[in-house]
């Protein structure tokens, strides 16, 4: 009996605290219906930051774009909040512009506490960073991003990739620059725009940062130009120490076959090296030389080469890229 | 006395180590990872008296442990403390990985009722949960993987300058290894075969922590300085499909972690607290009452117990089991005189 | 003294005096208009025949009992040699039982048994010449199988002891009869393998039979609560079974079965979670296709209980678990819908379940009607009314059809599902996740007789395992016999 009534008890007091437990539910738990989807964001204010966000619409050709002020990103995106009637929610960004700002701060704010994913395509903007998502299509502008990058003239960049550059010594990156009616390759510091990449420098910083699938290598040979269909081709950078004198060699395998069958991959072999190594060239060149960043991984080589040498070397970084050799090693695989 | 398998203990052992890594603010680096690799050497060592006093006879707690009661009382403490030390660990973690509670007590509140049922059911019950959860660890591993392995740059293993020494990475993860401490209590309610668990245990643990370390240095490189929970990040960036985040996966893990995690802390101090009070009812209860009660002290003042943490591991882990081992040894000297 | 309630006759000895023999039990039974009594004069000794109108066969009764009976010619008539004549000299029935009490008279009797009581003797015989209606064999409803026989246990309890013993031919197949019921006297049955069942899991069987205090026992589902160790387990620790192959392979595994008359469902002891999930056509395909089902399954048990509630956690607390396209879909779609995804879901699986329970109870002409209302025209109706958004109702129906694969598990899957949906919307992952462990430290708890429902997964047995990732030959099944007694607790060990 007393057994009884001691389950009773329990099952009147479980029932009793239901409510209570219930009621520390989440009220604030938002429905999707009344939430709106930020596909693209562009920051822009040197002191306080204002944004324009562009909603997801059904359809490619719809997008609904807000803006935004505040003394901080998130005040803005909250301000951009109250111009329309739903929720905004950042989670799914695809696409951040970012304008005359530092940066290296506000990815780093975007990304903490896992707000936006680590792989959202990144763009920079000399002008007006909201003026590009306001005007252009997000939609359309990833996808050319995704094309150019895919036939090798930018490298698409990530929030990651942009942030691992930037935490270099050298605090660099390379980035997507859109203009007025083009997309070119830039290369972004702490204090700003650094330098703008012409085509052929650009695909040369293609070629040792990235994996290519699926590019249409144009080939010059004495009479005529070939034209090699790239399948795959990876990039890896090794730098070796020899005394004070370092020697970075990126070697670059590729795999592919020609297109015009009158010519075979044994014939065009050298020329193709030739031409993948003068696009290299040209990307080095602009970049360490001319511009005295590393954008390529050549800090981190030479850190697995001898972690002493560089750490002895750290604070003179600058002045050590610029006296380093490079050479560079194609294999072409069929 | 209930009874687990040694593969059920090496379950038990290994989730619980493995919350405490994922809860780890420390960033992974080269360093790190032979830190763990001497602490878990050093473990191998400190558990032998353990295993010995286990093996040829049981240990009886309120005979064998120190300074009897009192010394009982030290490991309810320890216990208890750790329950609230892993309370505090889910708050930090909450505040990262943005748990759809948003009011931290009532996410512990809800923990709490989960692990007090969990604890009722006793030990043997937990251990079996404890084998099929590490099958999800296997899995959230897996995953990891299979997201990791195209994205990790071999360019990024090399020395982190903004990392600690090896020895402090050592010592860091030896005062983290609480489940030392319950070693001493699980053991006495293993079956058989107490050397197999533990060296299984520990060899599993060391190989989990460096293949994770290893993914999380080679993903992230430079980002590694800006990361708050490393292990969570890193399932930010091996996502295994290009056009969705799977890092909240991570949180039906960490739940599940949690909860086995305080749930073992709540059964060892209800354990000994009936060794100590045999007639006393409400064990679980006052225990999980207690870690709340503490957990919330710690957060409100932001107290830092990583000494005291330290110095309790070291205390019942290292020095109690051997003062226990050289007690028996002279007593058994003495016998045989 | 009031005969209706009169209990005392359980072990009243027969009376010797004919008349006051019929009297005695017309007064037992009140009169019951099913009692039939034929008087005759058998060798100069009054008999009487008793039986309970339509529990024996006529053509039955008369060719072996009747007509032996009346030409019985003794030298010495006396009640006793009558006796001693029908008892030595003369078969009658191959089921013969000697009464000496009413309380077995009337078991007897109700069980379809001829009576023959003899006047001058306080015993009487009881002749097995049921021939009472009872169903034919038939394909089990609920476990359906492509290669495997097309026979299923029905109603009568001696049947099923039939189909058993013709499949397991071997002596050491033991098929112990019991009563159980105070008022039914329900036969039930215990069966199991002499060489294979451990001891103890017999003998605590037994005594929790013993236990059983009811007055009617009806169906199978009276005797399960008895012998299953754990009230409060959410999951099943006794599997229930209508296939007498399923059965006799349960046996061979050293379990015990328990067959009650009155139900064509048999209790087996003790069930594996695992258990669920095979089907005996999987020991009829190719161990790679048996393998491949048998995941699918597993993977459908999931997908039942927690899809519906991962669909609402990730709209609700995790968008960024979803793509955009699927993200933008299921926003256009919930748009309209005017109520709260949590409810819109609870009210869905509210609505199958009406939908499920009419089709079951309507009789059989208007039940097929039920799917075509509610499946066609309602679902169709609430979803071009804007009342629930097609996503959700594709999700809930992949659950729902998810679920139909494991249909053993399909009162725990019910739950689960709405418990896992309210507890996603409100809490998201966190709460899944919290929910889930609640049922795996339950469902770990449950062990019948010291075997626990979770191995051989844990426990972890690697040899039990084969059966549980893939589907085994059978070349290495017959080189490894494998009992239950691997799966024991770890407190047994």
């Amino acid at each position: 009996m007393l057994k009884y009534k001691m389950h009773k008890v329990k099952a009147i007091c479980l029932t009793l605290s239901l409510p209570l437990i219930l009621s520390g539910c989440n009220h604030s738990a938002i429905e999707v219906r009344d939430r709106a989807f930020v596909q693209a964001i562009g920051i822009d204010g040197e002191k306080n930051p204002s944004v324009v966000v562009s909603i997801f619409g059904n359809d490619s050709d719809e997008y609904t774009v807000y803006s935004g002020e505040g003394k901080t990103i998130f005040e803005a995106i909250a301000d951009a909040e109250t111009k329309q009637d739903k929720n905004l929610f950042i989670g799914h960004i695809e696409l951040i512009a970012l304008g005359k700002r530092n940066l290296l701060d506000d990815l780093e704010i975007l990304l903490s506490n896992s707000r936006i994913s680590p792989s959202c395509t990144v763009v920079y903007s000399d002008v007006n960073a909201g003026e590009i998502i306001a005007d252009k299509n997000s939609w359309n502008l990833l996808e050319t991003i995704k094309i150019k990058s895919k036939n090798g003239y930018i490298s698409e960049k990530s929030v990651a990739n942009v942030l691992d550059d930037l935490l270099g010594s050298d605090k660099a990156a390379a980035i997507p620059i859109v203009e007025i009616d083009q997309i070119n390759m830039a290369i972004v510091g702490e204090n700003g725009l650094k330098g703008i990449l012409t085509e052929t420098e650009a695909q040369g910083l293609a070629w040792l940062s990235e994996t290519i699938k699926n590019l249409t290598l144009p080939i010059e040979l004495e009479n005529e130009t070939v034209n090699l269909r790239v399948e795959s081709a990876k990039s890896r950078v090794t730098s070796t120490i020899d005394g004070n004198k370092v020697t970075t060699t990126f070697h670059i395998t590729l795999s592919g076959d020609v297109l015009e069958k009158n010519y075979t991959l044994e014939q065009i072999s050298e020329p193709a090296q030739q031409t993948i190594i003068s696009l290299c060239q040209a990307a080095v060149q602009r970049t360490v030389h001319s511009l005295n960043v590393d954008v390529l991984n050549i800090e981190k080589s030479i850190k697995v080469a001898d972690y002493n040498y560089y750490m002895e070397h750290k604070d003179n970084w600058n002045h050590m890229l610029k006296n380093i050799n490079f050479k560079y090693e194609v294999d072409l695989l069929k | 006395m209930k009874k687990i398998g040694y593969g059920q203990l090496f379950a038990v052992l290994l989730l619980i180590k493995i919350f405490g890594f994922v809860c780890s603010k420390s960033i992974y680096s080269i360093e790190q990872m032979a830190g763990v690799f001497i602490s878990t050497v050093a473990q191998a060592i400190v558990v032998i008296p353990m295993l010995i006093l286990c093996n040829s006879n049981r240990v009886n707690l309120k005979k064998d442990v120190p300074l009897g009661k009192v010394g009982l009382a030290f490991y309810v403490f320890f216990f208890v403390l750790w329950g609230a030390i892993s309370f505090v660990k889910l708050w930090d973690v909450t505040g990262s990985i943005s748990l759809p509670v948003k009011n931290k007590v009532f996410a512990a509140f809800l923990i709490a009722i989960v692990c007090l049922y969990a604890s009722r059911l006793g030990l043997k019950v937990l251990a079996r949960s404890a084998v099929i959860v590490l099958g999800l660890l296997a899995l959230a591993l897996a995953v990891m993987f299979i997201g990791a392995y195209s994205k990790i740059e071999i360019l990024n293993l090399v020395k982190n300058e903004n990392s600690e020494s090896i020895w402090i990475y050592a010592l860091n993860d030896f005062c983290e290894s609480g489940e030392l401490v319950a070693l001493l209590v699980l053991l006495n309610f293993t079956q058989s075969n107490h050397k197999k668990g533990v060296f299984s245990y520990l060899t599993a643990k060391l190989v989990i922590i460096e293949f994770v370390s290893f993914i999380g240095i080679g993903v992230t490189g430079h980002l590694m300085q800006l990361i708050e929970f490393p292990f969570f990040e890193i399932g930010a960036y091996t996502q295994p499909f290009s056009t969705q985040r799977a890092d909240s996966i991570y949180t039906i893990l960490f739940a599940f972690l949690c909860v086995i995690n305080i749930t073992v802390q709540i059964i060892l101090a209800s354990v000994l607290i009936e060794e100590i009070f045999p007639k006393y009812r409400f064990n679980e209860i006052t225990s999980i009452i207690l870690m709340l009660i503490i957990s919330v002290a710690i957060n409100s003042t932001g107290m830092d117990l990583s000494l005291i943490w330290g110095g309790l591991i070291v205390l019942l882990s290292v020095i109690a089991p051997l003062i226990m081992y050289i007690r028996r040894k002279i007593n058994a000297q003495v016998q045989n005189a | 003294m009031d005969f209706m309630h009169n209990t005392v006759y359980e072990d009243e000895p027969i009376i010797a005096n004919l008349q006051e023999n019929i009297l005695r039990i017309k007064k037992i039974c009140d009169y019951s208009s099913d009692l039939l009594v034929n008087e005759i004069n058998v060798s100069g000794v009054n008999v009487a025949l008793l039986c309970c109108e339509g529990m024996v066969s006529s053509s039955i009764l008369t060719e072996l009992i009747l007509l032996p009976l009346t030409s019985i010619n003794l030298n010495e008539s006396s009640p006793q040699n009558l006796y001693d004549h029908i008892n030595t000299k003369m078969l009658l029935s191959t089921d013969r039982i000697s009464l000496f009490t009413y309380g077995n008279l009337f078991r007897t009797l109700n069980s379809g048994f001829a009576i023959l009581l003899i006047d001058g003797l306080d015993k009487a015989f009881a002749f097995g010449v049921q021939g009472y209606d009872k169903r034919g064999i038939s394909e089990p409803t609920g476990e359906g199988n492509i290669m495997g026989a097309h026979e299923g246990f029905v109603e009568v309890v001696r049947t099923n002891m039939s189909l058993i013993r013709r499949r397991i031919k071997s002596p050491t197949l033991k098929l112990e009869l019991m009563m159980t019921g105070s008022k039914s006297k329900t036969d039930i049955c215990l069966c199991y393998m002499r060489d294979r069942v451990p001891e103890k899991l017999l003998n605590d069987i037994k005594k929790s039979l013993n236990k059983i205090d009811l007055e009617v026992i009806l169906s199978s589902g009276y005797v399960k609560p008895f012998v299953e160790n754990k009230s409060n387990g959410f999951f099943d620790a006794v599997g229930t079974t209508e296939r007498p192959d399923v059965l006799c392979s349960k046996l061979m595994e050293g379990r015990v079965a328990i067959l009650v008359d009155g139900t064509p469902f048999a209790l087996v002891i003790p069930k594996l979670f695992n258990e669920s999930f095979q089907t005996l056509d999987d020991y009829d395909f190719k161990p790679y296709y048996a393998t491949f089902i048998r995941w699918i399954k597993y993977i459908a048990f999931f997908i039942s209980v927690l899809l519906p509630a991962l669909y609402i956690a990730s709209s609700i607390h995790h968008p960024e678990l979803l793509n955009s396209t699927l993200l933008l879909i299921l926003a256009e779609a919930e748009s309209n819908a005017p109520f709260s995804i949590i409810a819109e879901a609870i009210g869905m699986l509210i609505a199958y379940e009406i939908i499920r329970e009419a089709g079951i109870r309507l009789p059989k002409a208007v039940g097929g009607a039920v799917s075509i209302v509610a499946g066609l025209i309602i679902g169709d109706a609430a979803v071009k009314s804007g009342f629930v958004s097609t996503p959700l109702l594709t999700v809930i129906a992949i659950s729902v059809i998810s679920g139909f694969l494991t249909p053993d598990l399909h009162q725990q899957t019910t739950i689960l599902r709405i418990l896992f949906v309210l507890f996603g919307g409100l809490w998201g992952l966190f709460g899944i996740s919290l929910l889930a462990a609640v049922f795996l430290f339950n469902i770990c708890s449950t062990e019948d007789y010291g075997f626990p429902v979770t191995a051989p997964i844990s426990p972890f047995t690697p040899k039990a395992m084969r059966d549980i990732v893939t589907r085994i030959n059978f070349r290495k099944m017959q080189s490894d016999t494998f009992t239950i007694e691997s799966l024991k607790s770890e407190k047994q060990n």
